[in-house]
């Protein structure tokens, strides 16, 4: 995926071009308890540390809230 | 995880470089006071998608990395009832002397506060305001 694709310029075009029917019609067969995490990378925001999810995760369990402004 | 902007407008835009996507971060945990740790996805969402790209989704993941819950919203106190509710019954010793996991689905409700979803959307510019309304007839529309 492109970055003008997942980062739509404007919301109703993210409606109307079909990109919000296609990523909610995804989510029920998405991952599931049970099941093993993927791995994933952020960028820390406070001190740029690249950090693997793993790496908190083989430590203690951990909560991950996704979201921005809106 | 600090993801993309849903409802991108003439002050809060969508991200078009990794140094913008840093920077609505940055002002996104200050306006809002954030004080947990945030870190940012890369331009593409990787980690988002990874994880079904849900906008406002949840997850707990217990150690060693096995998904313990997921939400497609996020609901606070819904995350720390279930805390306490799983570390209640992982730790219970019934007389039998043991227990098991089992998988359960539930459909939940969440606040809705539509006067402060319009402020924020206002916040991030006029024409995320606009486009949301639009969005609306064309989900209208579609029914």
């Amino acid at each position: 995926m492109d970055t003008a694709t997942y980062n739509d310029a404007t919301f109703d075009g993210y409606v109307e071009g079909g990109h919000e029917q296609h990523e909610f019609a995804a989510w029920p067969g998405h991952l599931h308890a049970g099941q093993l995490a993927p791995d994933i990378v952020g960028t820390a925001l406070d001190d740029g540390a690249e950090i693997a999810l793993s790496s908190i995760w083989k430590r203690r369990a951990v909560v991950v809230e996704f979201g921005s402004f809106t | 995880m600090y993801t993309r902007e849903a409802h991108p407008g003439e002050h809060v835009g969508h991200h078009t470089s990794f140094d913008v996507k840093l920077a609505n971060a940055a002002l996104l945990r200050d306006e809002i006071g954030i004080r947990r740790p945030i870190l940012v996805d890369d331009l593409v969402g990787t980690a988002h998608r990874a994880y079904g790209a849900m906008p406002n989704m949840t997850w707990v993941i217990g150690r060693g990395g096995r998904v313990l819950y997921r939400a497609d919203w996020t609901s606070a106190a819904n995350v720390e009832a279930f805390l306490e509710r799983h570390e209640r019954g992982r730790q219970r010793r019934p007389p039998s002397g043991s227990v098991a996991p089992y998988l359960s689905e539930q459909i939940e409700y969440r606040d809705v506060d539509r006067d402060a979803f319009d402020e924020r959307l206002r916040r991030n510019g006029p024409r995320s305001y606009d486009e949301f309304k639009r969005a609306e007839q064309l989900w209208a529309d579609r029914r």
